[in-house]
């Protein structure tokens, strides 16, 4: 049973990725290893750097990104990413459709494994 | 388990509860069912079947007319259709819609078969597979699988990510921005080496000993001799071979990226074989080398090609610079 919940939940973790990035991107432009330490952070996450770059590739012939180079004060030039307007419509659907699932979601399980201590 | 009856229409248990017509309209169901399944396990095969059997009877009452069974078995979705979504669920690949596979993702696709736990390919190699086993910088693994027969090949992108010296999103397509003239250039290498190599073997050709080393130890000295042409000739042919690879890769028009990588295997192949056939020509001569050799020439083989894939990268990363930051006047009116 533990491998089968390990693939459910990389499964999860799969199936949002994009929805993540795409979210961080819509707040403000970010390069490539920006990307990979702030999602360092979230570990519930667990998206790796081989995970992000075929991501942001990806999107990015999707049109939904854009990616630019940029001279940086501290450091070499970064390749920044940013949301294109295909790209922020397209987060807007997602976004809905993720609140919709998680709430009914939330609905189901409502109670489960906290009335364990109460 | 509790059903909630009340919710649930009566079903059947059994087909011979259901009319004639109704059983025939369900049957044919099943068969272009069963038609247009996948080669998956026969049992598991046989379980969606019996699974998908068992809901249409739990959805038809023993009155169910033909009509009935058919709204039922439309909710299904045409056979075939719903033949192939069921194969992709046992077989744990179904994609979400709309999602396309990318590069990356072929690259990181597992190999075709093992033998004996090493990765084998037994397909010719296209030029896709070989630029994206090579030269792939989303991939993190080193070694993938190799391209022809067994064991892994190097990704060099993945090298020099691990490096620290290039970034893996440092071009958009690998290679599509580097500038031709570059390319063109590295060609000269593999062309020269080939040449030098035709050139000084004729021309020593006379001077040389009828045997020639063939075969070395681990020690780096030579223990299995040939006739100096059998020594030599099948080496350059070789080597002219890969070196022409590279040639028909540039005359043909193919991608640049394309070029790059058939260009850094052509080079990988003419300094190893080129590099044997010297140290066996120089032997010949009376120079023998010391026993580090073979640790030298594959540190050249591979070190070369490496670098070059490197430079080429970077001066593609270079043009995209300089695109980028000519534009970058046109980004700030978005008001970033």
């Amino acid at each position: 049973m533990g491998a089968e919940k390990d693939s459910w939940v990389s499964q999860i973790r799969k199936g949002v990725v994009e929805v993540v990035i795409l979210g961080m991107l819509a707040r403000n432009e970010m390069y490539g290893s920006e990307i990979v330490v702030s999602l360092s952070d979230r570990a519930g996450l667990a998206i790796s750097a081989g995970t992000i770059y075929p991501l942001l590739s990806r999107l990015k012939r999707a049109g939904l990104i854009d990616s630019m180079w940029r001279e940086s004060p501290v450091g070499p030039p970064r390749k920044y990413y940013r949301l294109t307007s295909d790209g922020s419509t397209e987060l807007l659907q997602m976004a809905a459709s993720w609140r919709e699932v998680a709430r009914d979601i939330d609905d189901v399980l409502e109670g489960i494994g906290s009335d364990v201590s109460s | 388990m509790t059903f909630l009856k009340g919710s649930v229409p009566m079903s059947v248990r059994d087909f011979g509860e259901l009319s004639s017509e109704t059983q025939r309209v369900v049957e044919e169901y099943l068969t272009a069912l069963e038609a247009g399944f996948c080669q998956v396990t026969r049992n598991v095969a046989r379980d969606a079947l019996d699974e998908t059997r068992s809901h249409v009877l739990e959805a038809l009452d023993s009155d169910a007319t033909p009509d009935t069974a058919r709204v039922v078995l439309s909710e299904l979705g045409e056979p075939d259709e719903y033949a192939r979504a069921l194969c992709g669920a046992i077989r744990g690949d179904a994609t979400p819609v709309g999602r396309v596979p990318d590069e990356g993702e072929h690259a990181l696709a597992q190999p075709a078969m093992r033998i004996f736990g090493m990765p084998a390919d037994l397909k010719a190699p296209t030029r896709e597979n070989l630029q994206s086993r090579m030269w792939n910088p989303h991939d993190p693994r080193i070694f993938t699988p190799r391209l022809i027969g067994l064991g892994w090949t190097i990704n060099f992108a993945a090298l020099g990510v691990r490096l620290g010296i290039l970034r893996p999103d440092d071009e958009d397509v690998p290679f599509a921005s580097t500038p031709q003239g570059w390319l063109w250039s590295a060609l000269a290498l593999p062309v020269l080496i080939t040449l030098l190599a035709s050139i000084a073997l004729s021309v020593m050709w006379g001077s040389l000993p009828t045997e020639l080393p063939v075969h070395w130890g681990f020690s780096g000295s030579p223990d299995g001799f040939a006739s100096k042409a059998v020594a030599t000739v099948p080496l350059l042919v070789v080597m002219l071979g890969a070196t022409g690879y590279s040639i028909w890769a540039f005359g043909a028009g193919k991608s640049r990226a394309a070029r790059a990588v058939i260009l850094a295997f052509s080079t990988m192949f003419v300094l190893l074989l080129g590099a044997i056939l010297g140290v066996s020509v120089a032997y010949g001569r009376g120079i023998e080398l010391n026993g580090a050799w073979p640790l030298g020439m594959l540190l050249v083989a591979l070190g070369v090609p490496f670098l070059e894939l490197v430079a080429l990268s970077r001066l593609g990363r270079i043009e995209e610079m300089r695109r980028d930051f000519e534009n970058s006047g046109g980004m700030d009116a978005h008001g970033r």
